[in-house]
């Protein structure tokens, strides 16, 4: 057994020390990088991935899994850009909550009502967002309005949806229906032998994750200010990575979106470290893939030696 | 129906029938429980049992039948319709999350279904009442297997249903607590609940239960009183007379085909045999001591370590692609380990067998002459089929079983290993398995033969090594083969408190 | 429990490409002329031998998909590109690598699978993200050039106006069949994806086998990456892209299951034809790229919901 089960450490120790490495190397490598207008906006700009994560971290709490993410991120994000430019800002914030919240009920509906398999059936989904992304934003365009785009003038901005998301989770999660997530994603036959609505919770999920993917794509279009029906696919396997660096299982009932955080935030921070250490772009890729992909593998490989 | 006095029975299942695909698990199963009562119900493995408790726990949706509780027709759609009735079931295979601390497993039918949460000294009491003294903080994952089947059985407890039902909450435990658990099931009862108490542990059963249902093949067949001997409620299981039955011939016995020595694997603790052509040599004791892991390390299926000669040639197969290889074939009873349901009778005959028939480094295989042998062996194994391009999952569990047994023979082995291999299969093709295993012994197999029914044993073995937690505590040959030393080296010392 | 039917059998769904084809004559009376049905065919073939990949991962049972085919395809291009510099003497170097490189690529799918309990398709789709970036390395230093004789092999016609990818699809067919019906691997494939546990106990090694399977696809990949690059003459750096998806509802349409263990090349071959019809019935009515998505995103639900739905927690 492991050194870190036996004194009992949460389940985020090892993330939470390798981003604080990072942090440090960071500063090392590039000076001035703690400085608060920095940090300020590296944290700013790792907000959508991390609810992206957040999202993802939900469905897998509960056993499945959910490609779509990036293309209903995309989605949500261009239905607020479009609606930004028909309605009062807040309405189309709210609007493009709700799309979220549809595409999640439609994963949900497939996943846990129909029984559909996860993995293909939200592959499936990701390119029927996808698809209607494009139809809403053929191009690339549209215009945040200025009074949004300022609410993230402020240096401290950023820490509040971060707090906020952090404290939630940590107040949510001995909740009944937090609990009950774990359950089902932890061995779904007990569960529901055990009176838990399995499938209400895995739908529950799925409704959660497209709003998480709302949230960040709403920060995402603070940040870039503009439009993109594209924008979203590539943070998908990052959201995954985020969600197996934090320490949460692909199998599902361990782990939890404190984990997330700090696994997101972990990953932007290497992003952002190979940027500054000027390593040209055509290898950029490759690094992030490579690195990527060594940690699906080491995650999938400790798994199995558990099991 | 057994007569129940005055009062309408609180729980009452009438003709349940239950099929899953080919196999026909309930097959007009009917009980009548009263208030206040603990009753027994046992039966061997794939009698139903199981099946039984599901259906009424809403798990499991019968075919056809009907469940009555407390007077009124009783159709759980989903297991929460039952804990909401006031059942609580404690299942075999436990239903705890081992992700979950213990503290948030037995809270969770609370949780679920929004009732009030036990206090946390109704807990601690209930569960030092068991002897169960872990901090609650504790992830089930780390428990053992005993504390685990305590944690199953006070989760329902703390429900304070009105119905308690026990599904074979005792394999783990060892004799004390198995005494504290019975004494809070009587405690419970005395203050007005109702107890189903399911096992195969006959000693236990007659003890604790104030009557004794037994089920065999989906039905309740007969009614006893707790004072029935060991052997009646046996015989009554198996469904055969309760006179010796005739023992099978064994054909002359030749040398040594098989040499086990020192072998230790998780569940066997140091077990050595021989087993010689010729002969069919049984393994006993009652379900999970180790039997069955014995056979797959031999197979190689699991690690172990030890000592081995085939034929006089030391072995050590590490995994079963070289046990078959040099000679070994496993045949095993649970037909989800063996079975390509999708795929044509032929394929699952020749599933081992194809390194046989390859040529090319198996860039060719010679599928005529396959088919041929796969004939020539469904043929010889009397099979029951639609012809050799049916899909295996059309055909009965019994005639599935031969096919396995087919497999297992075109490999043309030295040695048959038979790892409870008739379990839950109709008398009559039970009767054609082992009249082929004679035949295949008169030809110079080896076999060693693990059936969780005794009588089998009895008649197909020469000779039996009774097995007891991992380790073989008695060998009985000849006249020392009888029923009684078997059943008596089973329950042995230490571990059956009663009977 | 009764396996899931598919859809009768495979003539069944070529009977539905040859009505869907029908249907579009209809819609467009000047569209059924021998030169169009031939380049329909013809992209068919490109799909169909994208998808042979596919259909031995989604044999090999567990939910095994492959969604590194399109960029392994796209690197199988690149590489002939730039290292046969469009010189016929290096063609064969060129293509020999490639098609190491999709071995080897598919190889590493195959290990991730195999020994880590990463699902197939997260594996495969972190490699394919791992490919992406190889492609984008290597693809944007040189420039190359088409060998013409890709060209002449994969465009031009060879008989009776029928191009030579046509042959080439056909051969490949009958070498995939005789793979998955007469060879030891075909058997070993099948008992995997019927029941992994049962096929161990068989005296299958799976871990072996799925490696074999995974490195396949990637060989069948880059082959098809190459011979896309014959068929549209043009490289691009997201040339194999758009195949991915269209592999898997190829696959699943020609009545393979998910779950693995049944189906065949032949179904996965109608099944390819089936989508390129409906694209080209989709472009005719003028129905854009995000229609086509949608209506693939579409399509793949449906089919899951008759195909692919799993056991219910309630029996």
């Amino acid at each position: 057994m492991s050194l870190m089960a036996k004194v009992r450490l949460p389940y985020y120790t090892p993330v939470l020390l390798l981003t604080g490495l990072l942090l440090v190397l960071s500063e090392a490598l590039v000076p001035g990088f703690l400085e608060p207008v920095n940090l300020s906006r590296f944290l700013f700009s790792a907000l959508p991935m991390i609810f992206l994560a957040a999202g993802q971290t939900l469905v897998i709490l509960g056993g499945g899994i959910d490609l779509s993410l990036g293309s209903l991120l995309t989605l949500t994000s261009v239905t607020m850009v479009v609606l930004f430019e028909k309605v009062d800002p807040v309405i189309a914030t709210l609007g493009g909550v709700a799309a979220g919240a549809v595409g999640g009920a439609i994963n949900g509906l497939s996943v846990a009502y129909l029984r559909l398999q996860p993995l293909v059936a939200t592959f499936a989904t990701s390119f029927l967002f996808g698809g209607v992304s494009l139809w809403l934003l053929p191009q690339p365009r549209g215009t945040v309005p200025q009074e949004v785009r300022g609410l993230a003038d402020p240096l401290w901005f950023p820490l509040i949806p971060l707090l906020l998301l952090f404290g939630g989770w940590v107040l949510l999660r001995h909740t009944p229906r937090i609990t009950l997530l774990y359950a089902a994603g932890g061995q779904a036959r007990s569960a529901y032998a055990s009176g838990v609505q399995v499938t209400k919770v895995r739908f529950g999920s799925y409704v959660g994750a497209g709003l998480l993917a709302a949230l960040g794509a709403f920060f995402l279009l603070l940040e870039t200010g503009t439009g993109d029906p594209l924008v979203g696919q590539p943070m998908l396997l990052g959201s995954i990575t985020a969600v197996v660096l934090g320490g949460t299982r692909l199998s599902g009932g361990v782990g939890g979106i404190e984990g997330t955080i700090f696994g997101a935030l972990l990953l932007v921070l290497f992003r952002n470290l190979v940027f500054f250490l000027g390593v040209p772009s055509d290898l950029q890729v490759l690094a992030e893939g490579i690195v990527v992909l060594l940690a699906l593998a080491a995650s999938g490989y400790a798994l199995r030696r558990e099991a | 129906m057994p007569t129940l006095g005055k009062a309408e029975p609180l729980l009452e299942v009438r003709g349940l029938v239950k099929r899953f695909g080919s196999t026909v698990a309930l097959d007009g199963a009917a009980l009548g429980l009263a208030k206040g009562e603990i009753l027994g119900l046992v039966g061997a493995n794939g009698s139903g049992k199981s099946t039984l408790i599901r259906a009424i726990a809403g798990i499991v949706l019968p075919d056809r039948g009907e469940i009555r509780w407390k007077g009124q027709a009783f159709r759980p759609r989903d297991p929460g319709a039952a804990w909401r009735a006031g059942i609580a079931v404690a299942h075999q295979e436990t239903s705890l999350i081992p992700q979950l601390s213990l503290w948030e497993n037995l809270t969770l039918p609370h949780r679920a279904l929004g009732r009030p949460l036990p206090t946390l000294k109704e807990i601690q009491d209930l569960l030092a009442s068991l002897g169960l003294g872990i901090p609650l903080e504790t992830p089930v994952s780390r428990l053992s297997a005993a504390e685990r089947q305590l944690a199953e059985v006070a989760k329902a407890l703390l429900w304070r249903p009105e119905l308690l039902i026990l599904d074979e909450p005792t394999a783990a435990l060892d004799r004390e607590q198995v005494e504290a658990l019975f004494s809070r099931v009587r405690d419970f009862v005395r203050r007005g609940g109702s107890c189903l108490f399911v096992s195969h542990r006959l000693g236990e059963v007659r003890s604790l239960c104030h009557r004794i249902l037994i089920l065999r093949a989906g039905r309740v067949v007969h009614e006893a009183e707790p004072t029935s001997s060991p052997e009646e409620l046996l015989a009554h299981m198996a469904g055969r007379d309760v006179s010796p039955p005739p023992r099978s011939h064994g054909a002359t016995v030749g040398g040594e085909v098989l040499r086990v020595e020192n072998l230790w694997a998780p569940g066997v603790q140091g077990v050595s045999l021989e087993v010689h052509r010729g002969e069919v040599v049984g393994l006993g004791g009652l379900q999970g001591q180790g039997q069955r892991e014995l056979l797959l390390a031999l197979f190689g299926a699991i690690p172990w370590r030890g000592r081995l000669w085939l034929d006089g040639r030391p072995l050590f197969p590490s995994d079963p692609s070289e046990a078959l290889r040099s000679g070994l074939a496993l045949v095993s009873g649970d037909r989800q380990e063996m079975a390509f349901p999708p795929r044509s009778v032929e394929e699952n005959l020749l599933a081992a067998a194809w390194p046989r028939f390859a040529r090319w480094l198996g860039a060719w295989l010679q599928l005529d002459q396959a088919r041929q042998e796969a004939l020539n062996m469904a043929k010889s194994l009397d099979l029951v089929y639609g012809g050799l391009e049916t899909p295996l999952a059309n055909l009965s569990g019994g005639n599935q079983q031969k096919v396995f047994l087919g497999r297992a023979l075109l490999v043309r082995p030295k040695v048959l290993l038979l790892d409870d291999p008739t379990v839950g299969v109709d008398p009559p093709t039970r009767a054609t398995f082992y009249a082929r295993v004679q035949e295949l012994a008169n030809r110079g197999l080896g076999i060693l033969l693990y059936s969780s029914d005794e009588e089998e044993l009895l008649r197909h073995a020469q000779r039996v090594l009774v097995m007891v937690r991992g380790q073989v505590v008695a060998i009985l040959e000849g006249e020392k083969l009888t029923r009684e030393r078997l059943l008596a080296a089973s329950l042995g010392v230490r571990n059956e408190p009663y009977g | 429990m009764r396996p899931r039917v598919h859809l009768g059998s495979t003539g069944l769904l070529f009977l539905l490409c040859l009505l869907l084809l029908l249907a579009q004559g209809l819609v467009q009376p000047n569209f059924l002329t021998y030169a169009q049905v031939i380049n329909l065919l013809k992209i068919a073939a490109v799909l169909g031998i994208l998808t042979i990949g596919q259909t031995l991962v989604v044999l090999s049972g567990q939910e095994g998909v492959d969604l590194s085919i399109g960029a392994v395809a796209t690197f199988g291009a690149v590489l002939v590109y730039n290292f046969s510099q469009g010189k016929n003497e290096s063609f064969p170097i060129a293509l020999g690598l490639a098609l190491m490189a999709g071995l080897s690529l598919g190889s590493l799918n195959g290990v991730l699978v195999a020994y880590s309990r990463l699902p197939p398709l997260v594996a495969t789709l972190g490699v394919g993200t791992l490919v992406q970036g190889l492609i984008v390395w290597l693809g944007g230093r040189e420039r190359g050039a088409i060998p013409p004789i890709l060209v002449d092999l994969v465009s031009t016609p060879w008989i009776l106006g029928l191009p030579g990818i046509l042959f080439l699809w056909i051969l490949l067919a009958l070498s995939v069949t005789w793979l998955l019906r007469r060879t030891y691997y075909g058997k070993a494939l099948y008992a995997l994806g019927s029941n992994r546990r049962a096929a161990y106990l068989s005296g299958i090694r799976p871990e072996r086998y799925l490696i074999w399977t995974y490195a396949l696809s990637g060989f069948f990949s880059a082959l098809g990456g190459a011979i896309l690059l014959g068929h549209v003459q043009v490289m691009h750096l997201t040339l194999g892209q758009a195949y991915t998806l269209p592999t898997v509802v190829a696959v699943v349409a020609g009545g393979t299951l998910l779950t693995g263990g049944v189906g065949s090349y032949w179904g996965s071959m109608a099944g390819a034809l089936l989508i390129t019809l409906l694209q080209s019935v989709l472009l005719t009515l003028r129905i854009e790229e995000f229609g086509r998505q949608i209506a693939f995103g579409v399509i793949l639900l449906g089919l899951l919901a008759v195909y692919g739905r799993e056991k219910g927690l309630r029996q």
